[in-house]
């Protein structure tokens, strides 16, 4: 616990609460008031600040589970894949009666009677390739059949998979050339091997602001989904800084859709470190704070270990490669909220405290951010990106992929196709239609097409039968505006903003004509409803309020007005929240309202109740409802004022 | 090109509505909208606490000069910048005024905003306004005036959460009305310096809660209850005690120590309901401690004096004030100066104080003290000295140091030489003094406000009034 | 009253006395009369003149310029 604390400056040691719960959890199995009380007095803070934690990441428990604790995932591309009667399934095998707290905001655990299992549904484990997933206490298990329920229970080991598909040709492999390779391992010495560190090598001969030039140059925008020029954002912290500045790499890969950065923490872990060192030096950022997941415990164990590989090896820690540069990366892990993805809300997170994202302005980051230093965050892929601009050259990796829109990406396709997974392709080189077709294997047999989400849920989505105007490259090298069918959308981002949605973090997730859209809406508002951080009031109230909705569609409740009450709800969140949150779960029900409306028209077919009928008086309240009538404690004297006489 | 229109230096120009105003550097948007009549609804800002920018209530169009080449503002017509209006709305309270700033409070755009926050507040808000004591106060209710729909559109079910817990001796909470603006937060870690509430749980289900170990009982604890906007946080006092549309509103200030915190003093029909800080940059800021806000109890009492009496034999008889005043002046009349003292209090006004130094003067008598009142101050607003006064009783010349000649009195009165005891607001006994000295004194004249055990021995009992029944002074 | 930092400030009246209670001010001047007869003191404003003539501290003051705010009347050196 000692040492946790020592991972961050001297007066900030709240930062240390999350992982001192990790830590009690892991010992005791779950966080009792004991260990609310015990941390909060470690840490010289009030035992609310630790409750307030507690409570809010979904990870840490307030009651004993089950000797093996599953998670079953539960958002779109899982449950599309059928991770609902996965659940059903395995309450049945293993004995446990699920409650359904409709009142409560994480869903609940459940505990088999004998206390040898417990259950949960957890929101994206970022492995929408290979749905339905579930964790069975730290391990992930994939591709989750329904026979296979009787193992999960008994011997959960033998189901790991480690399913790498070979590239396809129309991938550009970058980041993930060393990603399942038959001779790759993710310790130091094959890194070393194959060329690694020599960037950061490199790197260390360079003047910071040829560093910085360079990542300008190759046009490098965020892969984490909101696409912002990473040499632009670099170059917001000035120069002659007086104050430490920080570097965060924000590996908290929650998006419905998205699960690349899991493959490079898991797989190729010393790529990162090799970007983050790089960056750090480029920065004058003497710490780093790579922000995980909680969800993957695994993916922190290699983490932690390839940095004490790279510490012995002097790529970080005192004097790094004899630069005279001391730099120092440290793991600090999640616990299971999405809105941690959030930049400041990392940042807010990592300081120990609710991860309420700050109001921009004036909390921008790179002026006021962790402990109110100037920091760069950034995605683990934009950061693997940065290592491969050193070693090309920033004007060669612009000649990747379009203009404005350079290098590669990786893209993660699930949902309702034949071989869901990741590719990495040069930006804009393939177009949607390659990409669900060729690469992905076209959907299920006797199935066509009904809609995509582009960009991870958050991004609006495009129908299978839309047209769009879109400037595209014609047979003669010109670029056109030209009506193009959703197969002709280059994947890059500004084609997909210009058909109005977005690239975001790259998630596609297809959905075929078995799909019902009203469901599909319902299960990503669920999501929004569940990661909601509750600080501002359109995205507490309405992301509910939209859940609800279509809830009470689902189940046959539909009201005429309700598809006009989705559209003005969702407008009235985008815009008016104090994050991108906001937009995130408006932007689902704008476009599948608006996209699908003859789907919601037809849930939507009831009159509105009548307003209640004037015999309904506080007497038949009383008998219907059992209200107490029980007296006052204290006579307030109501009658005693009323005859009084007036004022 | 016209010339720029430049602000006066440490003044900046800001467009509100359409007209130019300046403003001092460092003044907040929301402010500076108020000082010019364009009121921006709020819930979560408060003047005197951090911003967190969570109610998005004040939502407005804002915009920024347009840059020209050189980034200097392009001018209009009137010299002043021509102003690039952001499509998306900004909060207003987390910002201070720039040079060339405009803001459109009224817009279209910005009602809308305020319309969406006001139904998103009230989807959940449970229906208590018959039964809850903000209404008449409450922010919810003015501003759904203005932004609210008449007709609800939410057909579902409401989130249920924890209703009317103590979170303290003298505060209830109800989390279903809490809107989670967080100003109770903010004020016990900024102001009253003891961090015990806290939000739990997540979205719409997050809950103001304080640690199950811990209360809200710090001394300052039913300012929370003033400054949340709903009826989340109640006093436990004042619960179900009156409509605040009833009640007339006298300003004042505490009398329980000696920082004076201004009040404004709630009544109806000559009963007291309650006391609630009002705003003093100078004294208190907006804030008063529990101690003093809720010490008018005893003004209440049934121990007040009621009668002026006199000695008659053994035994005090009701007399009408002529006659009481008459035989305590005969009773004075017996003694000389030297042999009278007088007990003030600092608990008396300036005007009482000044009467008592004439009255000491026409006595001839010069022994007069105030008796000290101390308690542990904090450094907040509790002043360790309890008396509101000391400083009165200073300037007029009653005391220079509090309490330094009780010795006097009291060995005065113990020997004997002391025959006439005047007690002003103060119970000798305090004084040092002990029942049976005060049983032997032929002359022991009470103005007070409470029966005690010395008052009963008085040979004439004076009943005055109390802090808040006095005439304007 | 003047605050622990030399503010003058003014209370009025919210409601009135119980029983026969009196104004303390008023009964004050009552005594000061019927032991000596009449002082020109018949109202509140004659006590604060006459207060405020013969005190430095309160000089040029009457109880309209006392605002719902106080005004400062005494330097009060803060440790």
């Amino acid at each position: 616990m000692d040492e946790a604390i020592g991972r961050y400056p001297i007066d900030r040691k709240r930062s240390a609460a999350m992982p001192l719960l990790h830590l009690w959890q892991e010992e005791f199995g779950f966080i009792s008031d004991e260990g609310v009380r015990w941390i909060a007095e470690k840490l010289d803070l009030q035992p609310i600040n630790i409750l307030e934690l507690v409570t809010f990441y979904p990870m840490f428990r307030q009651a004993p589970a089950g000797q093996k604790h599953i998670r079953v995932c539960r958002t779109l591309s899982c449950a599309m894949a059928g991770s609902y009667q996965l659940m059903e399934k395995t309450c049945g095998a293993a004995g446990i009666v699920r409650h359904h707290d409709d009142n409560g905001m994480h869903n609940p655990v459940s505990i088999s009677e004998d206390g040898k299992y417990s259950i949960e549904f957890v929101e994206c484990l970022a492995s929408c390739g290979t749905a339905p997933v579930c964790m069975v206490q730290d391990e992930l298990i994939e591709n989750v059949k329904p026979e296979a329920v009787s193992a999960l229970l008994t011997d959960h080991e033998s189901l790991i998979t480690n399913h790498h598909p070979p590239a396809h040709p129309l991938e550009h492999r970058l980041i993930f050339k060393n990603i399942g390779r038959a001779d790759w391992t993710p310790d130091i010495d094959c890194y070393l091997r194959n060329g690694g560190y020599e960037q950061l090598k490199k790197a260390t001969q360079m003047s910071r602001a040829e560093i910085v030039n360079e990542v300008k140059t190759s046009g490098l925008r965020g892969r984490g989904g909101a696409g912002f020029p990473c040499g632009v954002k670099w170059s917001f912290v000035k120069t002659d800084e007086k104050k430490p500045v920080y570097l965060i790499c924000n590996a908290d890969e929650s998006e419905p859709g998205t699960f690349k950065d899991r493959y490079i923490i898991h797989d190729d872990p010393h790529q990162l470190l090799e970007g983050i060192l790089i960056s750090c030096f480029a920065l004058n950022a003497k710490t780093a704070y790579i922000y995980i997941r909680g969800e993957f415990p695994e993916g922190a164990k290699i983490l932690e270990r390839a940095i004490e590989e790279a510490r012995e090896k002097n790529f970080l820690g005192q004097n790094m490669l004899g630069t005279g540069f001391d730099v120092e990366i440290y793991l600090h892990r999640g616990a299971g909220a999405y809105i941690c993805g959030e930049e400041t809300g990392l940042i807010e997170s990592l300081e120990g405290k609710r991860a309420y994202p700050r109001i921009k302005p004036p909390y921008f980051p790179a002026v006021l951010g962790l402990y109110m230093c100037p920091t760069i965050v950034n995605n683990v892929e934009t950061l693997c990106h940065v290592k491969h601009i050193i070693e090309m050259g920033g004007g060669t990796y612009a000649r990747l992929g379009r203009p404005n829109n350079t290098g590669t990406r990786i893209v993660c396709v699930s949902g309702d196709v034949q071989r869901p997974g990741y590719f990495e392709i040069e930006v804009g080189a393939v177009t949607m239609g390659q990409l669900i077709y060729d690469m992905a294997g076209g959907p299920l047999p006797g199935r066509n097409v009904k809609a995509v989400i582009p960009g991870g849920s958050s991004a609006k989505v495009l129908r299978a039968d839309e047209t769009f105007k879109l400037k595209l490259k014609q047979a003669d090298g010109s670029m056109a505006d030209q009506d193009a069918t959703l197969y002709d959308i280059p994947m890059d981002f500004d084609s997909l903003a210009a058909a109005g949605s977005m690239a975001g973090s790259g998630g596609v997730i297809v959905l075929d004509d078995s799909r019902d859209m009203v469901w599909t809406l319902n299960n990503i508002n669920e999501f929004y409803a569940h990661e909601s951080c509750g600080q501002c009031t359109p995205c507490r109230e309405g992301s509910l309020w939209m859940k609800k909705i279509t809830d009470r569609m689902l189940l046959g409740g539909g009201v005429v007005q309700d598809p006009g009450t989705l559209k003005a709800v969702a407008d009235n969140i985008a815009g008016r929240t104090i994050c991108a949150f906001g937009e995130a779960c408006a932007w689902p029900t704008q476009s599948f309202v608006e996209k699908f409306k003859d789907e919601f028209n037809r849930r939507s077919q009831k009159p509105v109740p009548p307003a209640m009928p004037p015999e309904y008086t506080p007497g038949t309240l009383i008998d219907q409802e059992n209200i107490s009538t029980t007296p006052l404690p204290r006579n307030p004297g109501w009658e005693e004022t009323a005859t009084a006489g007036t004022i | 090109m016209s010339e720029q229109v430049l602000a006066p230096p440490q003044l900046v120009n800001v467009q509100i509505n359409g007209v130019w105003h300046q403003f001092p550097k460092g003044t907040r948007l929301i402010e500076a909208c108020e000082k010019v009549g364009s009121y921006v609804p709020r819930y979560c800002y408060h003047k005197k606490l951090s911003s967190p920018g969570n109610c998005r209530m004040c939502l407005i169009e804002m915009g920024l000069p347009k840059m020209g080449p050189e980034r200097k503002p392009e001018l209009g017509a009137d010299g002043m910048p021509v102003i690039n209006w952001m499509p998306r709305p900004q909060i207003s309270c987390a910002q201070d005024v720039s040079e060339g700033m405009g803001v459109r409070t009224d817009s279209p755009l910005a009602q809308e905003c305020r319309k969406g926050v006001m139904e998103f507040l009230l989807i959940n808000h449970p229906l208590d306004c018959p039964i809850c004591d903000q209404a008449g106060e409450c922010r919810l209710q003015e501003f759904s005036v203005e932004y609210g729909y008449a007709e609800s559109r939410f057909l579902e079910n409401k989130v249920k959460k924890p209703k009317n817990i103590e979170l303290g001796p003298r505060v209830t909470l109800d989390d279903e009305r809490c809107i989670l603006c967080s100003r109770c937060v903010r004020f016990c870690q900024e102001i009253a310096h003891d961090d015990v509430l806290g939000f739990i749980d997540r979205g719409s289900h997050s809950v103001l809660t304080a640690h199950p170990g811990k209360r809200l009982e710090n001394n300052y604890s039913l300012n929370t209850v003033d400054i949340c906007p709903v009826g989340a946080l109640t006093s436990s006092d004042f619960r179900f005690q009156m409509r605040v549309w009833f009640l007339k509103e006298t300003k004042s200030f505490c009398t329980s120590c000696a920082t004076g915190c201004n009040t404004i003093i709630g009544t109806r029909e000559d009963v007291i309901y309650r006391q609630t800080p009002r705003e003093n940059d100078a004294v208190n800021s907006s804030w008063m401690c529990d101690y003093g806000r809720l010490n008018f109890g005893y003004l209440q009492s049934d121990q007040r004096l009621l009668q002026p009496q006199i000695l008659s034999g053994e035994k005090l008889i009701a007399a009408d004030w002529n006659a009481t005043i008459a035989q305590a002046v005969v009773q004075l009349k017996h003694f000389s100066g030297w042999e009278i003292a007088l007990l003030a209090s600092g608990r008396m006004t300036n005007e009482e104080l000044w009467l008592t130094s004439q009255f000491a003067k026409t006595l001839g008598a010069n022994l007069i003290e105030i008796v000290p009142r101390r308690g542990p101050g904090d450094d907040i607003l509790l002043s360790p000295d309890r008396n509101p006064n000391t400083n009165g009783a200073r300037v007029l010349g009653i005391t220079s140091e509090p309490g330094a000649r009780l010795g006097e009195i009291v060995e005065g009165v113990a020997s004997g030489r002391i025959k006439a005891l005047i007690a002003l607001g103060e119970n000798p006994i305090n004084a040092g003094l002990s029942l049976d000295q005060i049983k032997a004194l032929p002359a022991f004249i009470v103005m007070d406000i409470l029966a005690n055990e010395a008052t009963q021995l008085a040979t004439a009992v004076l009943p005055a009034f109390g802090f808040a029944e006095s005439a304007a002074r | 009253m003047i605050n622990g930092k030399g503010r003058l400030q003014r209370l009025n009246r919210a409601v009135r006395g119980p029983g026969q209670a009196r104004d303390d001010w008023e009964i004050l001047r009552d005594l000061i009369q019927a032991y000596s007869g009449g002082n020109g003191i018949y109202s509140i404003e004659d006590v604060f003149r006459q207060m405020s003539e013969s005190t430095p501290a309160l000089a040029d003051l009457s109880l309209s310029k006392i605002s719902d705010l106080g005004v400062q009347v005494m330097e009060i050196p803060s440790w």
